[in-house]
């Protein structure tokens, strides 16, 4: 299997705005690809879009070779694609370590008992909160609550791991340890498509860069080139006759 | 299994074993407010199971009763009882099914206005058809079932709601419920099939509310569409859940025990205003105890003073 997800001609308008425009792409297993644009370019809403929260109006999204635009968000959530979210969105009144039971109990390892909990455990030593398992989310700090969303995704054992600017609001010490997580989950085999603002994130994760704006790919390949790219630097920093 | 939970489901057993002697100990009037406070437990214990977690809100109780309530007036002499009680619930299934497919999906205030509307048809409905079909307005129920045997059931269905509450909360669908009470969309990306759930178990749910009914229908000898889809009941339900609190599964009777003493006493004394009363008392409990008599009773425990 060469292609991982496959995406071709993907549209989606909100009234009279094209928030995605017949946007193209492909990732191969494996690969960590950084999905780019000024604010309102259309990047979450992409996410939305494969994750299956939104529904495409036009185009077609393959994952593993199987179409999965239009199916329901669990079921493309058990096929093995995982997200976080812009703004974390932990399960309140779920301890951690219920948290990241739902993605097992209901993905596609259909775990539950005693198997279940102890790989829960090991999820939240995973992403560094194993002393915090039976905490509710509210009284975790932002960077752990980021975390914890992240092994909840984690335990749905996804092939395409989604992480919409996970990496924001962390501080230098934090950033570092973050950057490291992803790194050790590419490096067990998860293909990762993240949305991220943090240059120094980008060009030590992204192997490849997608460079969205108003909807549209303008760029797309390795990080220099495309940081490099004239109409890349123009959509973020507009026209030399403007400056 | 830990001992907190052997301790309640020994607690329980034994409670449950304590009540089935009511009907020897007590009067008539003890026995009938007993039969109406055990009614109001299955009743509110079932519609918590449902809207506690998912907190979505329900006043299509008596739809359900109801729908159980005249499966009985219109079997209940040609049939065998336990075959009335299947009609009853099967029934039940169908609605609730149809019913859930349909309207789970609206959220918050939506559905509560639906639910609401939804006993007002089903009230309709069997309006219409007894005046235009049957061309009779009430029916009058015949059993030789006795108050003791109506409390009997009652209470074997009171276990059963608990039980089936104890089985669900440690259950898959238990920590679904729970997730799509959080955030129905976090909960659909962790893999969650949120309208099955759902469904599942408002179908549960509703099947003790239509099992309730049938087995009341014998107390009253005559019903007709306003006294078994009353929406008072609704209401009443909804009010004893929220006292007793719907976050725990023993909640509920805490609210019901209560109000149900409480409504009797102001049904005697203050029959006119009745209504204003349980208004006021709504408003109370809303106000003062938001998280109900179980989360008084969990903050008491957690700070001793």
């Amino acid at each position: 299997m060469s292609v991982l997800l496959q995406v071709e001609g993907l549209t989606r308008r909100f009234g009279g705005l094209v928030a995605v425009d017949a946007l193209s792409f492909s990732i191969e297993p494996g690969e960590v690809v950084g999905l780019l644009g000024p604010n309102g370019s259309g990047k979450t809403t992409v996410l939305n879009l494969l994750s299956g929260a939104l529904k495409a109006d036009a185009g077609s999204i393959a994952f593993k070779g199987q179409s999965i635009s239009g199916s329901a968000v669990h079921t493309i959530a058990r096929l093995g694609v995982a997200r976080t979210f812009q703004l974390v969105r932990p399960l309140a009144s779920l301890s951690c370590h219920d948290n990241v039971l739902t993605g097992l109990a209901f993905g596609r390892s259909r775990a539950w008992g005693t198997a279940a909990r102890a790989t829960a455990d090991a999820l939240l030593d995973r992403v560094g909160l194993g002393r915090a398992r039976d905490t509710l989310p509210g009284e975790l700090t932002y960077i752990d609550q980021k975390r914890l969303e992240l092994a909840r995704a984690l335990a749905l054992q996804p092939d395409l791991l989604l992480l919409d600017e996970w990496l924001a609001g962390l501080n230098p010490t934090e950033l570092e340890e973050g950057i490291a997580l992803i790194r050790s989950l590419s490096g067990q085999g998860i293909t990762i498509l993240l949305v991220e603002h943090v240059m120094d994130a980008i060009r030590s994760l992204c192997g490849r860069l997608l460079v969205m704006n108003t909807g549209r790919l303008i760029a797309s390949g390795p990080p220099q080139q495309v940081l490099a790219d004239p109409e890349v630097v123009r959509a973020y920093l507009g026209d030399d006759g403007d400056a | 299994m830990s001992r907190r939970e052997t301790l309640s489901i020994l607690g329980g057993a034994f409670t449950a074993a304590a009540l089935a002697c009511v009907p020897f100990l007590f009067g008539d009037y003890g026995l009938s407010l007993a039969i109406n406070i055990v009614s109001y437990a299955v009743l509110a214990t079932a519609w918590s199971l449902f809207s506690g977690p998912t907190r979505y809100v329900s006043l299509a109780t008596v739809a359900f009763f109801g729908i159980g309530a005249y499966t009985t007036a219109v079997f209940a002499e040609t049939l065998p009882w336990p075959a009335v009680l299947a009609i009853a619930a099967g029934v039940g299934v169908v609605v609730a099914t149809v019913v859930g497919l349909s309207t789970l999906r609206l959220s918050g205030v939506y559905f509560v206005i639906f639910s609401f509307g939804l006993a007002e048809l089903v009230r309709q409905l069997v309006t219409w058809w007894e005046v235009n079909k049957t061309r009779t307005l009430g029916r009058y129920v015949f059993t030789d079932i006795t108050a003791a045997q109506i409390y009997w059931q009652l209470l074997a269905l009171a276990v059963l709601v608990f039980v089936a509450g104890f089985l669900i909360g440690r259950s898959r669908l238990g920590l679904a419920l729970r997730a799509i009470g959080d955030d129905e969309t976090v909960a659909r990306h962790t893999g969650i099939d949120t309208t099955r759930a759902k469904v599942a178990l408002f179908v549960l749910s509703t099947v003790f509310m239509t099992l309730t009914g049938a087995i009341m229908a014998p107390r009253w000898t005559y019903i007709d569409p306003a006294i078994a889809f009353n929406p008072v009941v609704s209401f009443t339900v909804l009010i004893m859940a929220l006292l007793g609190g719907v976050h725990r599964l023993y909640g509920p009777v805490l609210g019901v025990v209560p109000l149900a003493l409480l409504f009797e006493f102001l049904l005697a004394r203050f029959p006119n205003h009745f209504s204003i009363m349980v208004g006021l008392v709504f408003i109370l409990i809303v106000y003062a105890i938001p998280r109900g008599i179980a989360g008084l009773v969990e903050q008491a425990v957690r700070r001793p003073a």
